[in-house]
């Protein structure tokens, strides 16, 4: 509610509240955001002595190029999973900072079967997918409820058990998959079978090397036939419908709803805390941990602590928040930030860009979306002034 | 003093148009209008938080530009909000003397003592300096908030409805120093919604009505009901007509034991009450805020434990049960916090409607899913039936007025189904805030469901209220019941001096009176 003339002119720029946001309005604002960054991105070329035009036909191309696009999506996979882990819980306003732990653990969770499988215990080769997926989705989720019963129970800040949490089990992975840990690809116990097959491959074990052995063919998810993109898409097209449903149609959903508008009225209203948040937190770390199974099978495909470097939980943040907690939306903003990372990724390939403008230039749009959030509560409007 | 043709616009809405408001020195202005008149934004224009987007501010016959409270201190205008803004674990000399230059760096607080104990004095109250805020009760905090203005030197005075935490002695010591502030030449502008005040204590009355003054007059050419149309635009009915009603002594719906609850910071705020409540009755408790009301009908509704003591509904212990529980059993609760615990201020008018209902057939299929078709047509029942004003069922309820979120409360609350029959109402203040049409409603409502035959426990700090409503009534002291009598013979004096915790009647008479 504020006015401030301009100087020398009959105008004033004044902003207000909007008391109501149109559903509209936030994709608006986004889409402009997203323009001002580039046109501010395009000034930071020029400062560096690169041609913009050159950068953004470069990026142009990525978005159209099927290579591309598929490094954009394994890029994005999983933060799509650690970003709709965050849908519920935010909604209830228990702010889970721990994707990233929950994350880790699921991976670490789902590579228990190959660790069995290299120390030569074997189990049905059909059975190794669905298995990895449930201890997942399982250690995922226990390592969710650990902080919503500290909260529930003693009111204890969730935002700093879940950041304590993700240091745990980054030291876990670390321990784990050092060169002298128990699941160290050069661990005697794996010599027989892992050895085999390496030579089977070809290769030679690199002594030294942090990470536990690869994931076997048949215990890793396939890429959707005839493309190269990996089938674990479907399984996120799929848990942003159910989620979707929870969310629009549930009393789950509408619990959530009603705890995070303002928890004194849920009390009131008779809202069982204590359940509902063990129930959002099974479910947000279960979904963060599948991100993990489907991280290290897709792509990596082994354990080791690179998975916590790259900072998919944390991604998984920025996005839900951006996509206004809609799981749908989630998706697409994952997407989003899979190709910018890629452009960034290839720009410093192709045109030699210094690594810090390429991800400088990412952060950028980044910051203007959030930044755009204001325009979204506030209209700003140029008015006359009367004297 | 003058705010010569203010006009203050909002999105989408004009919260003053071309408002004149004139106080001269030496005189208690009252300033009287409904919820969303555009009182207490005039006077956040004069002390400095909004600013007008047309008109002018004179102050002796001078123009003067207010750009923020700083401003309006320095030419000598104070506020007494309506919410004190007080440091609660500080003491009565550090909150007065709290962004003051003149008592130095190393605070020399026994000047700054003495400077109060002789303001105090002048103005004939009693006040120790040295004593913490949360030590004091609500009437003394506001002379503390008063002496924050007087020794800034405030010559014009806005005071927002300062006698709603007040006994009505208080009231009165409250009017004596104000009159005593008017005789040296101070202005007083005495925002309020009580008639009968503004009637007794101003010199003249400015009555604002959506953003219009509707006309400045003195007490003596209008009377009440004058003025209540003046507000409202309409005739109101003062008193609302009823007969008191012999209660019939069976069994209550409720029945408190003993009960002991402590407040948030531990402190025992109810200690030791005993009442029953009867069926087809309005039992009133009267006290002012903050003498445990509140905890005492959190501690009934489910939502605070009790630390001694038995809560019975219809023969059923419910000391210990659930928020939950208690609803089931008919019991329908007014908080007393309406946007923060009533409704869900950024959730849809439907979501707000269907709460706590929401988890039962038919609004629920089973444990999972919602079925919206029951739940719209369950929504849209309600509203009709308690004409809640809204532009859609899926409109956040914050941008509903108050008068209609109480509404919205009451369309929730009072619900039916076969398997729940309400049986208890608990009102906590439930008009306070609310303008002329929306308190009439609201009490009307109370009144058809004590006809019903419904028990309805009423806690008020308006005295006027709970005399017009209640049955019987229990006076509340803090956390103690000082005595239960009669409507018929309840004596406002009497009342006022037990709200006081002067007087105290014996438990004796306590059980004498509902016989009569």
């Amino acid at each position: 509610m504020m006015a401030i003339r301009i100087p020398g002119t009959k105008y004033a720029v004044k902003v207000e509240k909007r008391l109501i946001v149109r559903r509209e309005i936030p994709a608006i604002v986004s889409i402009a955001s997203a323009i001002a960054g580039i046109l501010l991105g395009g000034l930071i070329f020029i400062a560096v002595g690169i041609s913009p035009i050159d950068v953004y036909s470069r990026i142009g191309r990525i978005a159209i190029s099927p290579t591309a696009l598929m490094g954009a999506i394994e890029i994005a996979l999983p933060i799509m999973f650690t970003s709709m882990a965050l849908v519920l819980p935010f909604r209830m306003a228990f702010y889970n900072i721990g994707g990233e732990g929950q994350f880790e653990v699921g991976a670490i969770a789902a590579m228990i079967p190959v660790i069995f499988y290299w120390s030569g215990m074997d189990l049905p080769q059909f059975l190794y997918l669905p298995i990895m997926f449930m201890l997942a989705f399982i250690a995922g989720g226990f390592w969710g409820l650990l902080p919503a019963f500290l909260r529930a129970k003693w009111r204890v800040n969730e935002i700093l058990v879940t950041l304590m949490l993700n240091t745990i089990s980054l030291q876990l992975i670390w321990w784990l998959t050092t060169p002298g840990g128990p699941w160290n690809e050069a661990n005697p116990a794996f010599k027989e079978r892992y050895l085999a097959y390496l030579k089977e491959l070809g290769v030679h074990l690199i002594p030294g090397f942090k990470g536990t052995p690869v994931i076997p063919e048949f215990a890793r998810l396939p890429r959707i036939p005839g493309t190269l993109v990996n089938s674990g898409i479907l399984v996120a097209i799929i848990i942003a419908a159910i989620l979707y449903f929870i969310c629009t149609k549930t009393l789950l959903g509408y619990e959530v709803r009603v705890v995070g508008d303002s928890e004194r009225g849920a009390m009131y209203a008779g809202i069982n805390y204590l359940k509902l948040v063990l129930i959002v937190m099974f479910i947000s770390g279960g979904l963060a941990g599948l991100g993990g199974f489907i991280g290290i099978t897709a792509f990596l495909p082994k354990l080791s602590p690179e998975i916590g470097v790259a900072g998919y939980g944390y991604a998984g943040i920025i996005v839900a928040w951006l996509a206004r907690l809609n799981p749908i939306a989630c998706l697409l903003v994952s997407f989003f930030f899979g190709i910018l990372t890629k452009s960034a990724d290839l720009l410093q390939q192709e045109l030699k860009i210094s690594r810090f403008i390429a991800v400088g230039f990412e952060g950028l749009i980044f910051i203007l979306l959030v930044l755009g959030d204001f325009f979204v509560h506030y209209k700003v409007r140029l008015i006359k002034v009367r004297r | 003093m003058l705010m010569k043709e203010i006009t203050k616009r909002f999105p989408g809405v004009v919260a003053l148009d071309n408002v004149t408001f004139e106080v001269r020195r030496g005189e208690i202005h009252g300033l009287l209008g409904e919820n969303g008149a555009g009182k207490t934004t005039l006077m956040n224009i004069l002390y400095g938080v909004y600013r007008a987007d047309e008109g002018e501010i004179l102050i002796n016959g001078k123009r003067v530009s207010i750009k923020s409270p700083k401003d309006a201190i320095k030419l000598g205008i104070g506020m007494v909000p309506q919410h004190f803004k007080l440091v609660m674990a500080h003491s009565v000399v550090e909150n007065v003397i709290l962004g003051l230059k003149e008592f130095g760096l190393v605070l020399n607080l026994k000047e700054a003592s003495r400077k109060i104990r002789e303001l105090a004095e002048r103005y004939g109250f009693r006040i120790d300096p040295k004593a913490k805020i949360w030590q004091l009760s609500m009437g003394e905090r506001q002379y503390v908030e008063l002496l924050k203005a007087l020794i800034r030197n405030a010559n014009i005075l806005i005071l927002d409805e300062p006698t709603t935490v007040l006994t009505p002695q208080e009231t009165r010591e409250l009017f004596k120093t104000l009159k005593k502030m008017k005789e040296e030449g101070r202005s007083i502008i005495f925002i309020t919604h009580k008639l009968e005040e503004a009637l007794t204590v101003c010199d003249r009355i400015t009555v604002l009505r959506r953003g219009h003054v509707i006309g400045t007059v003195t007490p003596q050419e209008v009377t009440e009901a004058d003025l209540a149309k003046m507000m409202v635009g309409r005739e109101v009915l003062f008193r609302i007509k009823r007969e008191h009603r012999k209660v019939i002594i069976e069994t209550p719906i409720l029945k408190v034991e003993n009960l002991n609850v402590l407040s948030d910071k531990g402190v025992l705020a109810v200690k030791n009450v005993s009442f029953e409540v009867y069926p087809g009755e309005i039992f009133g408790i009267a006290g002012i805020a903050g003498s445990g009301q509140e905890e005492l009908a959190e501690a009934i509704a489910g939502l605070r434990k009790p630390l001694r003591g038995k809560i019975i509904i219809e023969g059923q212990d419910v000391t210990e049960a659930s928020p939950k529980k208690i609803f089931e059993l008919g019991v329908a609760y007014i908080p007393e916090d309406r946007i923060g615990v009533g409704i869900l201020p950024n959730l849809t008018v439907w979501e707000n409607i269907v709460l706590r209902h929401h988890r039962y057939p038919p609004m629920a299929k089973n444990v999972f899913l919602l079925d919206f078709n029951e739940i719209y047509g369950f929504v849209n029942r309600r509203i009709k039936e308690l004409n809640v004003i809204t532009s859609s069922i899926f409109a956040p309820a914050k941008t509903l007025s108050g008068g209609n979120i109480q509404r919205l409360i009451l369309a929730r609350e009072l619900a039916e189904n076969p398997r729940r029959k309400t049986k208890l109402i608990i009102a906590v203040y439930p008009t306070r805030g609310l303008d002329v049409g929306a308190t009439e409603y609201v009490r009307k409502v109370l009144l058809r469901q004590r006809d019903k035959g419904i028990a309805v426990l009423l806690i008020s700090e308006d005295l006027e209220e709970i005399l017009m409503l209640s049955d019987r009534i229990a006076v509340i002291h803090n956390g103690e019941i000082m005595g239960i009598v009669s409507a018929e013979e309840a004596n406002i004096e009497e009342i006022g001096l037990m709200m006081g915790g002067v007087l105290k009647k014996t438990s004796q008479k306590v059980k004498e009176n509902p016989k009569t």
